[in-house]
């Protein structure tokens, strides 16, 4: 493992700072307000749709094994699932990491036990390990896509070349598409073919949109006064690297 | 307690782990050169024989480790002599390129630093038992105001970026030659390292020098330097005689296995002869992680003259990529790996029963339906039995034996045994005849998604999706031969209309802005989610516990 050097550290505290406090505030009662995101506001009209026309919901976690990207792509599939739940409507789940595949699992139940439909769907028909392999897995998911005629189709998480083949079978099948990620050379992809997309550190925040839980409030604003700092810091840092770029010891710190 | 808190703490003494693992400054222990060693030299100081090697515990973090021979054997030091530091910017990493004299002061030792965002820099060191350094800070040259391209740097008035350097301390004085970027070998001399003074000119121009050498060392005859390196495999030693400089070289030693090569790395004259000193590289086996199995330092011992090389005498040897323990918590940050594996091995276990589960149910229900009259059949399609059974279950049949025949044929043909047999023939037949062109095939067919993604995007609808377009076509023509047609067209002066010089300030300026933005964004976030899942806050992730 390599070691975080004195400036990591430090900014990894201030950040750290922020968010804890702003947590703290927020659970005392201080009122935040949260940018609405299109892309996360419409995730209900998406189920209301795929309901109206009797179709499935299809849920994609992306690439990502055991980390923090799954679990914010989990905490909205949750949702996800006990909204269709409700609708008793199924929500098919592919997957590309043995790990994610137990973690969704649970989840899946979980939200299908919410509004008490467990059994109403076979976890092995709706949750389908598909492959580690990108050319698999997109070629996978997008007959799955076809051959169910998808409804709503969610891509959360992080994807690879295999956005495209994922979004565009989804446009064919003229499913009401969402991507939400957080790898940005995908983004583009998803742009074209998808309805809504999402990305940045507004993946990050969907899980808040859905619950106005203080704790992710709280940490959203958290993140956005670290932004703020990083803002001033790189505005401060260009000019006066700019007006005094021949002094030396500024020249380092600045560097530093 | 209930499950949900024993997880929650659970999650968090991990997280504190692994925290205090990536903060705490690591001290690196008995297996600092389990990456790769090399760049050794040699000392004979009271009678004791002594060498000095870098050596690497993760790729690119050379620390410095040291050898004493004692009744005709070199028996390595268990700790490195002297580490990189962590704080202070310019060895912040890794050290390289050793030089080592004797001095008044006992042990001088010289080294390169390496900097993440400056070049090189050159530092010495000093010791009395040669365990114990001091830093002494950097080696400072002046010249006669010839160069002033890096007189802010540390090193003072160099000529060029230095790429490796030699030094020797004899009546009091300081000869250190520097081998520069530009294949020059530079002389500088004083009598302290703080005040050295460059020649005007270089003691080797590039003509003599025509590529990098591997190693380098200078040693005197008499007053007149000579240079050792390696080139192409043999150690050279190039003189100075009557105006011109003439090489000689020989082989270097190579040891038992076939592809090894030696690479000396300096040269010493003791009592027992002259020493050169050198790495091994041994290539029968490519890990993933290295390019080498192992490395050895090497001493090649050549009777003093010009007699052959004796022997290579094999001081150390590692294998390359053993998990370094930089840090005391280091063990089980390894032991919570392994840990992963396992937890992940059940987890394609379990995955793989998912698969089975769900084709070997799609099989048996149209194996019930098989004889069923058409039109009454049960599942979608209908008519006859067979087609039937194939529209329903064809694809499920054809994953679930190929899938067995990949297991069996991997399992059976990966032993070193199984060369030849039908198991690794039909394995490699799968896997490059089937498997890898059958992916290649998926991958192309993103051309033509993309295609039809382009039809639609392009379509201009509104202002935002006009730019959009406007900056498409820029890049795309711009990066065309077309592009560089029509930017001949254009004077030089009206660079904004030369396309490919537009395609690339919107990539390197506009598009690299944003994508910064994105990337704070991104990561601040990931932090802050981190953080909460750290501290048992986010009750998400937790949902489906009790």
């Amino acid at each position: 493992m390599d070691h975080a050097t004195l400036p990591i550290i430090i900014f990894i505290l201030l950040f750290s700072g922020f968010i804890i406090t702003m947590i703290m505030l927020t659970k005392r009662g201080k009122e935040v307000f949260l940018r609405p995101i299109n892309g996360l506001k419409v995730i209900d009209d998406a189920i209301g749709r795929a309901a109206e026309e009797d179709r499935p919901i299809m849920f994609n976690l992306g690439f990502d094994d055991l980390s923090v990207n799954l679990f914010c792509s989990l905490a909205v599939m949750g949702y996800v699932v006990r909204k269709a739940a409700k609708l008793s409507m199924p929500v098919y789940v592919p997957l590309a990491q043995p790990l994610a595949y137990a973690m969704a699992e649970e989840f899946w139940k979980d939200g299908y036990a919410a509004m008490g439909k467990e059994g109403m769907f076979a976890v092995e028909d709706c949750l389908r390990y598909m492959s580690s392999n990108q050319s698999a897995l997109g070629a996978g998911i997008a007959g799955w896509i076809k051959r169910e005629h998808v409804g709503a189709n969610f891509m959360f998480g992080t994807y690879g070349f295999e956005s495209m083949m994922l979004a565009e079978a989804g446009q064919q099948a003229g499913a009401f598409q969402i991507a939400c990620t957080p790898s940005f050379y995908q983004v583009p992809f998803f742009m074209v073919s998808c309805d809504y997309t999402v990305f940045g550190e507004e993946f990050y925040a969907a899980g808040a949109y859905f619950n106005r839980d203080p704790v992710l409030t709280g940490s959203l604003v958290g993140q956005d006064y670290s932004k703020l700092v990083l803002l001033i810091l790189i505005v401060l840092g260009s000019l006066l690297l700019t007006i005094f770029q021949k002094t030396d010891y500024l020249r380092l710190l600045l560097q530093w | 307690m209930s499950k949900r808190n024993v997880l929650k703490i659970i999650a968090f003494l991990v997280g504190l782990y692994f925290f205090l693992e990536y903060i705490l400054p690591e001290k690196v222990g008995g297996e600092f050169d389990s990456y790769e060693v090399g760049s050794p030299v040699c000392v004979e100081k009271d009678g004791k024989k002594l060498q000095f090697y870098v050596g690497n515990y993760y790729k690119g973090r050379g620390i410095i480790g040291r050898m004493v021979k004692s009744a005709g054997k070199w028996k390595k030091d268990q700790k490195p002599c002297l580490q990189r530091s962590l704080f202070l910017k310019f060895d912040q990493y890794g050290l390289i390129e050793p030089d080592v004299a004797v001095t008044p002061e006992g042990l001088t030792l010289l080294y390169l630093g390496q900097n993440e965002k400056e070049p090189v820099l050159c530092y010495a060191v000093s010791s009395d038992d040669g365990q114990n350094f001091r830093k002494k800070g950097p080696v400072v040259i002046s010249t006669n105001d010839v160069f002033k391209t890096f007189e802010n740097a540390p090193n003072g008035q160099i000529p060029d970026r230095i790429k490796s350097f030699a030094a020797d301390y004899k009546g009091s004085s300081w000869d250190v030659y520097l081998f520069t970027m530009t294949y020059r070998v530079w002389h500088a001399a004083g009598p302290d390292l703080k005040h050295l003074t460059l020649d005007a000119q270089p003691l080797v121009s590039t003509a003599l020098l025509e590529k990098s050498p591997n190693a380098f060392d200078v040693y005197k005859e008499g007053d007149a330097p000579v240079l050792v390196y390696v080139m192409d495999r043999e150690i050279v030693e190039f003189r100075q005689g009557g105006g011109n400089w003439t090489p000689k070289s020989w082989k270097a030693p190579a040891g038992n296995g076939t592809n090894d090569t030696v690479y000396a790395g300096g040269r010493m004259d003791t009592s027992d002869g002259t020493l050169y000193l050198g790495t091994k590289k041994m290539q029968k086996a490519r890990p993933i992680d290295s390019p080498y199995e192992t490395t050895l330092c090497a001493v090649s011992l050549r009777d003093k003259g010009d007699g052959e090389p004796l022997a290579p005498e094999m001081t150390v040897y590692k294998k390359v990529g053993a998990s370094p323990r930089p840090t005391y918590l280091s063990y089980g940050t390894e032991w919570a790996g392994k840990f992963l594996t396992v937890v992940g091995s059940f987890a394609i276990f379990i995955a793989m029963i998912n698969l089975m589960l769900f084709h070997g149910k799609k099989i048996y229900q149209s194996a019930l339906n098989y004889n069923a009259p058409v039109g009454e059949e049960k599942l979608p399609g209908g008519g006859a039995p067979f087609r039937n059974f194939l529209k329903n279950a064809g694809y499920s049949a054809v994953f679930l034996i190929f899938l067995a025949v990949m297991i069996v044929c991997a399992l059976k043909g990966q032993t070193d045994e199984a060369k030849g047999t039908i198991w690794k023939t039909s394995f490699d037949f799968l896997f490059n005849a089937i498997q890898a062109p059958m992916g290649s095939a998926v991958f192309s067919m993103i051309t033509f998604y993309m295609i039809s993604a382009a039809y639609r995007s392009f379509k201009v609808r509104s202002l935002e999706a006009g730019f959009l377009m406007a900056a498409a076509i820029v890049c795309m023509v711009g990066q065309m031969p077309i592009g560089e047609l029509l930017a001949s067209l254009v004077p030089e002066s009206w660079k904004l209309l030369q396309l490919p010089w537009l395609s690339s300030k919107l990539l390197s300026v506009l598009n690299a802005a944003a994508y910064r933005a994105v990337l704070i964004g991104t990561l601040i976030g990931s932090v802050a989610i981190s953080l909460r899942i750290w501290l048992g806050l986010d009750n998400s992730v937790y949902s489906s516990v009790d």
